[in-house]
């Protein structure tokens, strides 16, 4: 699978992402005819609530093949309706008239769902949300709750926070109940770059700060993990799931109770560098034992095993080319030099001084969560 | 409390024990460095993680003995030669392996970490006080300069024993602390080193291993040829 490439069928991620398009598009699986008639029924349900997170639906109407539109809150949507899009307008009373009504007047004289997603990409309102319009409004979010302009000039720079990336920050910001008050997290410089670096690539948030390779920044939100809403449901699954396998990576066999036997020794959080590359990259657990080479000169073997949430997370872009797109691309390579670049203290006596280590490459595993943060049994071996 | 924070709790309650020591801390760790005299870098460090159960963990107690007079030869140039890195703190990695692990040292595993929390602290801090004092202070008296590790591996022959000792380079330290310790058989064991390394690279010229050893072989032999012995003399 495409590292990049992610196909998710859940509502849920496409709620998480603050796209307008992609709930229909992985929707393909819900068994709702989109043929025949339209019957549109605007206006509905809108109600006074600070968080306006509403989503055009689809429900099978009741006398014909045909389905019926509208516009309803996303927490309202029943069993049985399909949503199409979500949106997130946060308290602005005209913005959502205005998308509900325009909305509403493009898609009525569309029957067929592709057409349907294709009308809403180009809907006027949708725009509307777009560029200078939902910057000023997510800017006005957090100057209300106390961030100076100084600190809000950092989202004018367009090439970082593009439209879909401000979508998802007013996303975060306008579902208190899941996510806190991230307003105010924002305040610290170090956890808006945290933030800024979840936003980046949000599907696996803990790695993404790792990679962030800032101090500052891994311990401003290692901190606020048992703090704050926010970072416990969007970092916290990612870290406690390693600091699990962490726990138990040993006895899991094969292949690492195996290592442990024949003398390897296990580290974790381990910073490597690839010989002639120049981004760290860090391995969850890394498996390290000297052994020799056929002219007997000694070297040392590791082994590398990543942690993930799912099968389908990506690697960083650190992991990707500094590692999997090394071997991907090479198929004769049969092992990779790196250094490691922790610090000696974070190291056993015998592995200090910024050794070298080769990682074969039969030796790159992941671990990945069963879905309910269990360790999912084997470990997946990558080549 | 953060993990800072309980890292310079530990320290403040060790502190009187260690007024000639310079401390060197990140982010999660605590390290300790004391130099005598040029001969010899007496090191103490710990780090604090957390683990599955949200619990900070104490790990790696560890001391260590760096000796400048050789790892200032050495490391150069396996540094120069790519085949190590370089550290950025003088004297933070161990100059040998010791059999005698101390018996009160918290290991390196996360799950046989000590846990620190409020009531545990006063705890840790006396295990701390013990390893400086039952542990660490008469092994660096023990071992404060660089004759004491010669003489303790200047008869050993069996190479998985000298590897154990003295690690991944063992054979380019161990010429060293000849040439410096000044025994009869430097000249032997270099030139030895010199001619096998030469020998791999006539052969393959190409391979990077041959290329790095034998460059470091070259190196290490002309700063050896015109060092003088140190101890010994």
């Amino acid at each position: 699978m495409s590292r990049r490439c992610q196909i998710q069928s859940s509502l849920l991620y496409s709620a998480a992402r603050g796209n307008y398009f992609e709930t229909s598009i992985y929707s393909t699986s819900l068994a709702i005819p989109l043929v025949g008639a339209a019957c549109i029924k605007g206006g509905a349900k809108i109600g006074e609530d600070a968080a306006k997170r509403i989503g055009i639906i689809a429900t099978k109407a009741d006398n014909a093949d045909g389905f019926v539109l509208r516009v309803v809150h996303v927490g309202d949507i029943k069993p049985g309706e399909l949503q199409l899009t979500s949106v997130y307008l946060g308290p602005n009373q005209q913005l959502t008239k205005e998308f509900e009504s325009s909305v509403l007047a493009d898609v009525k004289n569309y029957t067929k769902k592709a057409d349907i997603v294709e009308s809403l990409k180009h809907n006027e309102a949708v725009k509307l949300l777009k560029g200078k319009e939902l910057l000023s409004y997510v800017k006005e979010s957090l100057r209300r709750s106390g961030l100076s302009d100084d600190v809000l000039r950092r989202l004018d720079d367009s090439k970082i926070w593009t439209d879909e990336k401000l979508q998802t920050l007013n996303h975060y910001l306008s579902d208190p109940k899941k996510y806190g008050n991230l307003a105010e997290e924002l305040n610290n410089k170090n956890l808006f770059d945290a933030v800024e670096a979840i936003i980046h690539n949000p599907i696996d948030a803990w790695d993404i700060i790792k990679q962030t390779q800032s101090d500052e920044v891994i311990r401003a939100v290692t901190e606020r993990i048992g703090k704050s809403q926010f970072f416990k449901e969007v970092v916290g699954r990612g870290r406690t799931f390693e600091t699990l396998v962490t726990s138990k990576i040993k006895t899991i066999n094969p292949p690492f109770a195996d290592l442990i036997a024949d003398g390897f020794t296990h580290l974790d959080q381990i910073y490597l560098l690839r010989k002639g590359g120049s981004k760290n990259i860090i391995a969850d657990d890394l498996f390290v034992k000297l052994v020799k080479d056929e002219k007997g000169r000694p070297y040392y073997k590791a082994v590398i095993s990543d942690s993930k949430l799912t099968n389908g997370s990506p690697w960083t872009d650190n992991q990707w080319s500094e590692l999997i797109e090394i071997f991907q691309n090479n198929k004769n390579l049969p092992f990779i030099e790196y250094q490691i670049r922790s610090i000696d203290s974070n190291l056993p006596k015998n592995l200090r001084g910024n050794i070298d280590i080769r990682i074969y490459r039969e030796d790159v595993y992941k671990i990945i969560s069963d879905g309910a943060g269990n360790i999912k049994i084997p470990p997946i071996k990558q080549f | 409390m953060s993990i800072k924070e309980w890292n310079n709790s530990i320290l403040n309650g060790i502190v009187f024990l260690l007024e000639e020591f310079t401390e060197y801390s990140d982010s999660n760790s605590v390290t300790l460095l004391k130099n005598n005299e040029g001969k010899s870098i007496y090191g103490f460090s710990w780090f604090i993680s957390e683990n599955y159960k949200n619990e900070l963990v104490v790990r790696n107690t560890i001391y260590w003995i760096n000796y400048p007079q050789m790892e200032k030869i050495v490391r150069q140039i396996l540094f120069k030669n790519d085949l190590v890195g370089c550290g950025t703190i003088e004297g933070t990695s161990s100059s040998f392996v010791d059999k005698n692990k101390g018996k009160l040292l918290i290991p390196y595993d996360v799950n046989d970490g000590d846990v620190v929390n409020k009531e545990r602290l006063n705890d840790i801090i006396l295990r701390f006080v013990s390893i400086l004092n039952v542990e660490a202070f008469p092994f660096f008296e023990k071992w404060s300069s660089l004759n004491t590790l010669y003489h303790y591996i200047k008869d050993m022959e069996d190479i998985e024993e000298l590897e154990a000792v003295l690690g991944q380079f063992w054979q380019f330290k161990r010429v060293t602390i000849f040439r410096l310790c000044n025994d009869d058989r430097y000249q032997e064991c270099m030139d030895s080193i010199y001619d096998r390394e030469k020998k791999y690279y006539d052969e393959d010229a190409n391979d990077i291993d041959n290329i790095r050893y034998y460059h470091a072989a070259r190196d290490l032999k002309a700063v050896l040829d015109t060092t003088a012995p140190v101890y010994n003399v």
